[in-house]
C-alpha cells in the first residue's frame, strides 16, 4: 500500500495498491469520534498564524508532527 | 481577503507569499447563475498543507489542463459554512465542518475557500478547529489504505515506513485498534524524533527494543496495551537509544 505515488516496481508474489485519498464525511466522523473518546491522539505539531504561515511551511530543521495555520485566531 | 499563494513551480515552499485575493462571491453562489451546485463557502479557522503538495500537478493546473496560477495550497480545513450554493443539503450556514478540498481549485490556506459540500462533514462542538484540520487528510488516508483498499482484519500485520509521521501515526493507531500487530519504521538518523513524536499514540508500547537493520530504525509495537487497565504504558527501548 503506497500513499507517494505508484510503485517502481510490482512485487512478484503480492499486490501494490497505490492511491489518492478522498473527502468521505461518514470517515471523518468515525475518525473525530474516535478523537473524541481517546481512541486516537492527533500529531500536530507546529501551530502558527496565517501572518507567519511562509516561515511555519518552510522549516529549517525538521518538525514533528503536523503544521497546522491558523487563518482565524 | 487574505491568501498564501504559488506561483512558480521551480520555486518550492520558498515561492509562497502572503497576499490578497477576491473573496468568494457569495451573492453568484446563491444566485442559480453560476455552475457552482453542491459548493458552499466555508470561513477556514484551520488549515492543513501536506509537504510536498507543490509537487502536485493539481496545484497548477485544473482538470481541463489550464494553468490556474496563482493558486492557493492547502486541501485540509476546519472552519464554519457561510455561504450555500444550490444543491447543498445538509449543511447550514454557521456550522462548523471540516474536510480536504478539490486538488485542481484553490485550497485552504486563505479567509475562505468554496468547498463542495460532499467534502465536508460536521465538526463536533467538542473537537477545535486546529484538531479538524489536522486530522482530515491523515486520518481519511490511514483509514482508507488500512480498510478500504488494505481490508484488514484483527490479527494480520502492519508495517508501517514512516510511521512516526502525521499519516503514519494515525496508521499505526488506527491498525492496532483493529486488532493487527503494528511494525513502525523511521529514519535511523531521527529516530528520537521518531520516537517522541510516535509516543503521542499513548496507547502504543514498544515489546521489542530498537534494531538497526540495513540503514533503517526499526521499532515494533504491539496491541498489548489495550488490555491493560490504568493509563497506557510506553516501555523505553533504553539500551539502543
Ligand atoms: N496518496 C495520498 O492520498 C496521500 C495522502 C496524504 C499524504 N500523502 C503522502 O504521504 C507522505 C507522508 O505524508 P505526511 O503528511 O505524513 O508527512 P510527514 O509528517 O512529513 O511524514 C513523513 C514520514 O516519512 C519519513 N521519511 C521522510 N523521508 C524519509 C526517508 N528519506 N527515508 C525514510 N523515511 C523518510 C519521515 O520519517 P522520520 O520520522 O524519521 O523523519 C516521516 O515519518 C507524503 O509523501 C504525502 O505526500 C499521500
Amino acid at each position: 500500500m503506497t500513499v507517494t505515488g505508484p510503485p517502481e516496481a510490482r512485487p512478484a508474489h503480492g499486490l501494490a495498491v497505490d492511491f489518492v485519498v478522498v473527502s468521505v464525511p461518514d470517515q471523518l466522523g468515525e475518525i473525530a469520534q474516535r478523537v473524541r473518546d481517546g481512541r486516537l491522539r492527533t500529531n500536530i505539531g507546529h501551530v502558527a498564524p496565517i501572518d507567519d504561515a511562509v516561515a511555519a511551511l518552510n522549516p529549517t530543521q525538521r518538525v514533528a508532527g503536523k503544521t497546522i495555520i491558523h487563518v482565524r485566531p | 481577503m487574505k491568501a498564501i499563494v504559488v506561483t512558480d513551480p521551480a520555486a518550492g515552499t520558498a515561492g509562497m507569499k502572503l497576499t490578497q485575493r477576491p473573496d468568494p462571491d457569495a451573492a453568484r453562489l446563491a444566485s442559480l447563475s453560476g455552475a457552482s451546485y453542491g459548493d458552499v463557502i466555508v470561513e477556514v479557522h484551520a488549515s492543513g498543507f501536506t509537504g510536498n503538495e507543490l509537487e502536485w500537478p493539481s496545484t497548477w493546473t485544473d482538470r481541463l489542463g489550464c494553468d490556474r496560477t496563482p493558486s492557493i495550497p492547502g486541501h485540509e480545513l476546519a472552519g464554519v459554512v457561510t455561504a450555500l450554493g444550490y444543491g447543498t443539503t445538509g449543511l447550514s450556514v454557521g456550522q462548523r465542518v471540516f474536510g480536504l478540498t478539490d486538488w485542481t481549485r484553490d485550497g485552504t490556506l486563505a479567509e475562505y475557500v468554496v468547498v463542495e459540500a460532499r467534502n465536508l462533514a460536521p465538526l463536533p462542538g467538542d473537537v477545535d478547529f486546529t484538531v479538524g484540520a489536522g486530522i482530515a487528510m491523515t486520518g481519511l488516508t490511514a483509514w482508507q489504505g488500512l480498510f478500504e483498499h488494505g481490508r484488514l482484519r484483527a490479527g494480520q500485520s502492519v508495517l508501517v515506513h514512516g510511521a512516526a509521521g502525521a499519516v503514519g501515526s494515525m496508521v499505526v493507531q488506527l491498525a492496532r485498534e483493529a486488532g493487527a500487530y503494528v511494525i513502525g519504521t523511521g529514519r535511523t538518523d531521527h529516530r528520537q524524533t521518531a520516537l517522541t513524536s510516535a509516543r503521542t499514540c499513548s496507547s502504543i508500547s514498544t515489546t521489542m527494543p530498537w534494531k538497526t537493520s540495513a540503514g533503517s530504525t526499526w521499532f515494533s509495537m504491539s496491541s498489548e496495551a489495550r488490555s491493560r487497565s490504568g493509563p497506557p504504558a510506553w516501555s523505553e527501548p533504553e539500551e539502543h537509544w
